[in-house]
This record gives C-alpha cells, sequence and structure tokens, in this order.
C-alpha cells in the first residue's frame, strides 16, 4: 500500500477539517509501521556494517522470517512505540560509532516468535517488550487497562518500566486499579459525545506509560514522536480531565505521524514562537503540533459547554473560552510566519477555517473575562521568563 | 537492487506497506534520503511533546 501524493493531501486536508477518519488512522498506522522497519533496517546495516559477527544479524533474521509465518502478529508488535524509540536510540549510537542494544532486540524478537507460536530459549528475569518479564515458569505479563462503551472498546498496556518509554519523566507505578473507575467514566464521556475522536484514540492509542504524580497535583501527559501508540499519564485528578488528556495526546500522535511522511514547517527556521500553553519559546513545528492539538482541545470543551451535563457547564464555558482564544493566537502566530510548507498551510487554513464561526459564539461575559485575563496572565509571565522578546 | 523511490516528503510514503525483507533490498541512497530526512540528526527525546518545559527532556525541541 503505497500512499501517493494524493492520499497525503487528502490526509493533511481531513486533519485541517476536523477529527482523522478510521481510515485516516489506518494510514497512520501503516506509516508508522513502515516508519518503524526503515528505522530497523537502517539499524540492521549500521550493525552489519560494524562487523560484530553473525550473532549481531541474528535477530534481524529472525524478525523477517517472523514477519512472513506470522504478519499480524508482527504488524502488531513492529508498531509497538518503543519500537521507535529503540530504533532512533541505536542510531543515533550507530553515528557515534557505539554498539546499539541488541539483547534488547533480541528480547524483542523472542517476545515476537512466542507470539508466534515458536519457544525461543530465555534467561528467567528477561523483561519482553510490550509482553512482560519472563519468570521462569511463565510470565508476569503486562496489566492491561480495557473500557467499552456505546460498542468501542478501548483496551492498552500499561507500561511502566520498558527502558525505551522512559524519557516522558519519572514514572509511575504499573498498578491498573487506579486507573480503571477514571477510565470507566472517561471512555463513556468520548464514546457518548466525542465519538470521532474516541474512534481515533480506540485505533491510535496502544500504551499508557504511567507518570509519577507531579508536586502540587497538577496532572502530566506526554507523548513522543517517536512512540506512535503511547501516552504517558500522571494519575488524573477525575474522570474529565483523563478525557481531555486523551482528546489532546492523541492529536500529538497523530501530528507526529504525519510529520514523518510530509513535513509541515521548515525546519531550517531558526526562529522560536511564543506557545499560549508552554513557559518557553517553540520552534514553528512544536508551536503547530501545540495548535492541533489545542483544537481538538477547543473542540472538546465547546460540545461539553453544549452538551455536557449541568455541573460541568460552568467548568466547560471557561474552557472553551480560554482555548478557543488561545489556539486563535497561535494558528494567526503560525499563518504569518512565512516559514509553514504547502502541507502545513491546508492545515492551518483549515483549522483557522473551523474555528472562525466558534470565535463568534456568544458566551458569558464571566467567562469571557477569565479567559482573558488567564491568557494576559500567562503572556506577562512568559515575557518575564524570556527576555528579549515581544508580543 | 531495487531502483531508487520517488521521494514526495519524506520519502516514507512510497515505502509503506514494504515488508523487512523488501526493505533489505533498497538500495543505499533511498533508504539513507528517508532515514535523513525522519531522523535527522534527532535523539529519542527531541520530539516529547507536553504543556510545561518542566522537564530537561521537554527544553530540547525538534
Amino acid at each position: 500500500m503505497s500512499l501517493a501524493p494524493a492520499d497525503v493531501e487528502h490526509l493533511v486536508r481531513d486533519l485541517a477539517a476536523g477529527d482523522p477518519t478510521p481510515r485516516d488512522m489506518r494510514i497512520l498506522r501503516a506509516v508508522q509501521l513502515t516508519r518503524n522497519q526503515v528505522l530497523i533496517e537502517a539499524v540492521r546495516r549500521g550493525v552489519a556494517g560494524r562487523g560484530d559477527g553473525d550473532g549481531a544479524s541474528a535477530p534481524f533474521r529472525t524478525l523477517t522470517e517472523l514477519q512472513e509465518t506470522a504478519p499480524e502478529v508482527m504488524a502488531e508488535l513492529l508498531v509497538l512505540p518503543q519500537v521507535g524509540c529503540w530504533a532512533v536510540e541505536s542510531l543515533r549510537l550507530l553515528r557515534r560509532r557505539q554498539p546499539p542494544d541488541l539483547a534488547y532486540l533480541a528480547a524483542f524478537t523472542a517476545g515476537a516468535a512466542i507470539r508466534a507460536g515458536r519457544r525461543p530459549e530465555l534467561t528467567p528475569g528477561t523483561y519482553v517488550p510490550g509482553l512482560g518479564t519472563y519468570v521462569g515458569n511463565g510470565w508476569r505479563g503486562l496489566p492491561w487497562l480495557r473500557a467499552e462503551a456505546d460498542g468501542l472498546a478501548l483496551a492498552v498496556r500499561l507500561e511502566a518500566g520498558d527502558p525505551y518509554l522512559s524519557g516522558y519523566g519519572p514514572r509511575g507505578a504499573a498498578e491498573p486499579g487506579p486507573w480503571r473507575p477514571a477510565m470507566r467514566v472517561a471512555w463513556r464521556m468520548l464514546t457518548g459525545r466525542h465519538r470521532l475522536v474516541a474512534e481515533a484514540i480506540a485505533a491510535g492509542f496502544t500504551t499508557l506509560v504511567p507518570l509519577a504524580s507531579r508536586p502540587g497535583g497538577k496532572p502530566a501527559s506526554a507523548t513522543s514522536g517517536w512512540a506512535y501508540g503511547a501516552i504517558a499519564l500522571s494519575p488524573p485528578p477525575d474522570a474529565v480531565t483523563l478525557a481531555e488528556s486523551l482528546v489532546h495526546e492523541i492529536r500529538h500522535l497523530v501530528l507526529g505521524a504525519v510529520e514523518d511522511v510530509v513535513p509541515l514547517t521548515d525546519a531550517n527556521d531558526p526562529r522560536r514562537w511564543y506557545a499560549p500553553w508552554r513557559s518557553d519559546p517553540r520552534p514553528l513545528g512544536a508551536l503547530l503540533q501545540g495548535c492541533y492539538a489545542s483544537m481538538a482541545i477547543t473542540a472538546f470543551w465547546r460540545t461539553e459547554h453544549a452538551c455536557g451535563p449541568p455541573e460541568l457547564r460552568e467548568r466547560a464555558e471557561t474552557e472553551y473560552a480560554h482555548r478557543r482564544a488561545i489556539t486563535a493566537e497561535a494558528l494567526r502566530r503560525a499563518a504569518e510566519s512565512g516559514s509553514l510548507t504547502a502541507a502545513g498551510e491546508t492545515l492551518v487554513a483549515g483549522l483557522r477555517a473551523r474555528l472562525e464561526p466558534w470565535l463568534r459564539e456568544r458566551l458569558s461575559a464571566s467567562a469571557e473575562e477569565l479567559a482573558g485575563r488567564r491568557g494576559a496572565e500567562h503572556r506577562a509571565r512568559w515575557l518575564r521568563a524570556n527576555p528579549g522578546y515581544t508580543l | 537492487m531495487a531502483e531508487p523511490a520517488h521521494v514526495v516528503g519524506s520519502g516514507l510514503s512510497e515505502l509503506t506497506g514494504m515488508t523487512l525483507r523488501q526493505l533489505t533490498g533498497l538500495d543505499e541512497p533511498t533508504l539513507d534520503a528517508v532515514v535523513g530526512r525522519v531522523v535527522g540528526q534527532a535523539g529519542p527525546w527531541d520530539r516529547l511533546w507536553q504543556e510545561d518545559a518542566n522537564h530537561g527532556a521537554a527544553r530540547r525541541a525538534r
């Protein structure tokens, strides 16, 4: 399934117009699977070039064979988020003439072989990516979080120990119990009132990396462009916050996958920009990532304001007023940067066209006032923290 | 050796759907070009997206 330029243009137009469709998500998954395979192939060649002997190339051969005998299993495993992280880290090490972590690849390959029905030899205590830890007479498998509502299922691994998913910040416990109640409620909310984004989350979110709670209790969430499928979250204060975080983070995964196919900004533009959700100046690509995610958060609160439960209306209205204002501001900066590619122009123009009528929707004076104050306070803090910039 | 793929964007879209074995036959310039465009000089955590900049890793912007 090679993608034609018209397919890519269609994909970008879809994303500009609203939530990714199930077809978009299938395309992006295929792209990420290919990206990981391309990176693995580059690592294979780098390892072969080092002349480390036949043993070093064995796991690569096994992966190739397994893909031919168990293609569905390998399609699931090769797209795992840690595979991309391992591969890009391996390439970085090879560039420095250092050996990559082939023991990790061997463990991954052994896990793939087991899933494909083979019986490879494993040393007790071996961590197998995506599967768990081999304990000699069996497995200490990764815990899963599952939720189902309105006929849509979510199933994610809770992955707290993988060394290649460690860059999001201090990790929390691999204990699914505390996540389940909030996940059940959040999933009902998403499937009931945010169906399209719930479908995107069900298709694209495969791995939850638990983060430790932050001092002060502010929830943390993160994604990496190398780890398609992984969302890192600290324990949420409530189910609504969890739902908002998933809506936010799936957008980063989606746009990261798009960026792998087509550049959206001129990566050589050295300028840094004000992003109303960050305390540091950001490159244009990062600003655009934030815009795309913030647009989804805006849509989330707009729907909650219009259709959510009465007890959430005030919070939803305030958040909607705030989000639509800062998203519009950031999109204007991106649009006026002069450093968007044609695909980036399409994306930004579409997002602005979607947002523009929302800016005219009447909200209460108190919500508008609070949004204005939050925006002004953030700008003032940012300017104090980043001397030399003007807004 | 396979012919170099026609590169649009990063070149990844033209390779989408290829198997690991097919990729072993890809010519070096094409593979290098795609990897170079996708990875650049990047490390694994330079594409970290989070709202706050309080983690050291998050300061390294793409």
